[in-house]
């Protein structure tokens, strides 16, 4: 296989890629806040694998692109991809109630499992094109230049991140994370942040 | 002990550091990853009765 990408039109893919998981975290907060479906305890842990996922690739952008980093991106995936999986199993016995909405008929724990999946080879496959990288005109420079919209993409990561924290905050408080079919906010309802 | 919250919050602290530290950064994604692993463990052994259903594994 002949294809070579320089060092950045590497980054230019990853930065894509979280593009997309910020399209992801973004459509859940829309399940989340529009339609009323607050997270599980797994759905909020597959968050944090989604931002795991995004780990090593944000190194890269603001450090520059090393072969460790898409380690720490494919250990995130692979988490999430087992987690996912767990998911699946305990929801597929027959009888059992899903959580959340089906897109396109499969359940978001079977969404998220395929992404992760993909996320695994994703992160491998990057790793060969690095290793295989083409000479262009990057200089190896600690501090890549970016651009405004690598700024804007990874602002919104942050961005989301922080919301997040906020949300699992507002949705447990100082509790563990709740099963599904929580109906709301724990530290917004008054009374329920006491209960045991 | 294992307030939920406490994934993200290692989550967030880390994507803070992406910024400043890489080998701080690394520490805190990793420590973050270590959480998610044993709050998924916790949280997955309530599902045990169910996984027992599912047959020989």
């Amino acid at each position: 296989m002949s294809l070579q990408l320089t060092e950045n039109r590497l980054r230019q893919l990853e930065l894509a890629v979280i593009a997309g998981i910020c399209f992801l975290l973004l459509e859940a907060f829309f399940y989340q806040l529009v339609l009323g479906e607050l997270p599980c305890a797994f759905c909020n842990l597959i968050r944090v694998c989604f931002m795991l996922l995004g780990s090593g690739l944000l190194l890269n952008q603001v450090f520059g692109i090393n072969p460790w980093n898409y380690l720490l991106s494919g250990f995130g995936a692979l988490i999430g991809s087992l987690l996912s999986l767990l998911f699946m199993f305990v929801k597929v016995l027959p009888g059992s109630t899903p959580i959340g909405s089906a897109i396109f008929g499969l359940h978001m724990y079977a969404w998220t499992f395929i992404l992760f999946t993909a996320a695994i080879m994703f992160c491998l496959f990057m790793a060969v094109l690095y290793a295989r990288r083409a000479a262009g005109n990057d200089a190896p420079t600690t501090r890549p230049s970016r651009s405004g919209l690598a700024h804007l993409v990874m602002g919104l990561f942050v961005l989301l991140v922080a919301a997040n924290l906020v949300s699992a905050f507002l949705q447990n408080g100082f509790d563990h994370f709740i099963g599904g079919g929580q109906q709301h906010y724990r530290m917004l309802y008054e009374g329920d942040v006491m209960k045991p | 002990m294992y307030i939920g919250f406490i994934p993200v919050l290692f989550a967030f602290a880390a994507t803070l550091a992406s910024f400043r530290n890489l080998a701080l950064a690394r520490v805190l994604w990793c420590a973050c990853a270590v959480l998610v692993v044993v709050w998924t463990t916790w949280h997955g052994a309530n599902h045990m009765p169910h996984l027992k259903q599912l047959g020989a594994w």
